[in-house]
């Protein structure tokens, strides 16, 4: 049995067909998270996550992956 | 000239391939060997999908997947609201009903990854990013669900933290930072993490 503090807002919910006893994400963490998702849905990314895209294409230019399933076939 | 690699990313329902891997960083090593509570148990219970990465045939790293969502907590809508009236980035529109409403975004957790020691030793090879982006990538175009995010208790231990590395890969914190020590004394002697985030981006090849 887990013995939690006395202020930490515990939340026993069903997502996605888990059961999470994790503590609902709120205040400023939550809303740059909407933030993120309304940048993101309507194109319009700041600099930082440009910067990421950009990385992001300079890494996978590096490497060549095929991805392969339990049945050995590629994916 | 950077070097390019041509790796198979191979789906494995048990940890054999994993026999002589080595990560170098020990509490991993040992939770990847200990056959009876470790990584060959969570495999075996599905509770986690095993993924190789091979070069040449041989393990230079792996990782595990499984479901998740970053469930957000709405209560304080008007307080936030109110606070960023003039900078917030949330369409005006009927469209930010949604968001708001929304309090579950769809998201892949990365249960486990390491790579093993040989790779780590040279950090200009960058595999884990690699990785991660191709987690990002594969999540992007699941055909059967919307995955927006990729979720991660990194490990933030005296030995080692995991947490510089995924927020090199732009992953950001979704807690709030605790004390460690309160961590264990709540949760019981569980590894010390910090549950961090990384939007996925789509991105045009």
């Amino acid at each position: 049995m887990l013995t939690l503090h006395p202020n930490i807002r515990i939340i026993e919910s069903v997502m996605l067909g888990i059961k999470t006893r994790r503590t609902p994400i709120g205040g400023d963490i939550a809303n740059q998270i909407r933030d993120a998702v309304a940048r993101v849905a309507n194109g319009q990314l700041n600099a930082q996550e440009k910067a990421s895209v950009e990385r992001s294409k300079r890494i996978r230019s590096q490497y060549k992956a095929r991805w392969i399933g339990l049945d050995g076939k590629e994916l | 000239m950077e070097k390019s690699y041509n790796l198979d990313i191979v789906r494995a329902d048990n940890i054999s391939a994993l026999s002589n891997f080595k990560c170098g960083v020990k509490s991993m090593d040992d939770f990847i060997h200990d056959s009876e509570n470790g990584l060959a148990k969570f495999i075996k219970l599905r509770l986690s999908n095993l993924w190789l990465v091979l070069e040449g045939g041989k393990a230079i790293a792996f990782f595990a997947l499984s479901k998740d969502a970053l469930v957000l907590n709405n209560e304080d809508r008007r307080v936030i609201e109110s606070k960023d009236k003039n900078t917030a980035v949330l369409p005006i529109s009927d469209d930010a009903d949604k968001f708001w409403d929304k309090e579950k975004y769809p998201a892949f957790e990365i249960d486990y990854l390491a790579v093993c020691k040989e790779m780590r030793d040279n950090p200009d090879e960058h595999i884990g990013t690699f990785i991660i982006e191709e987690i990002c990538k594969m999540a992007d175009a699941d055909i059967f669900s919307a995955t927006m995010f990729l979720t991660v208790e990194a490990l933030d231990t005296q030995e080692y933290s995991a947490v510089k590395f995924y927020q090199n890969c732009g992953f950001e914190f979704s807690d709030v930072a605790q004390n460690k020590y309160n961590y264990d004394s709540m949760l019981g002697n569980q590894p010390a993490t910090r549950r961090m985030y990384k939007l996925i981006i789509p991105i045009e090849e």
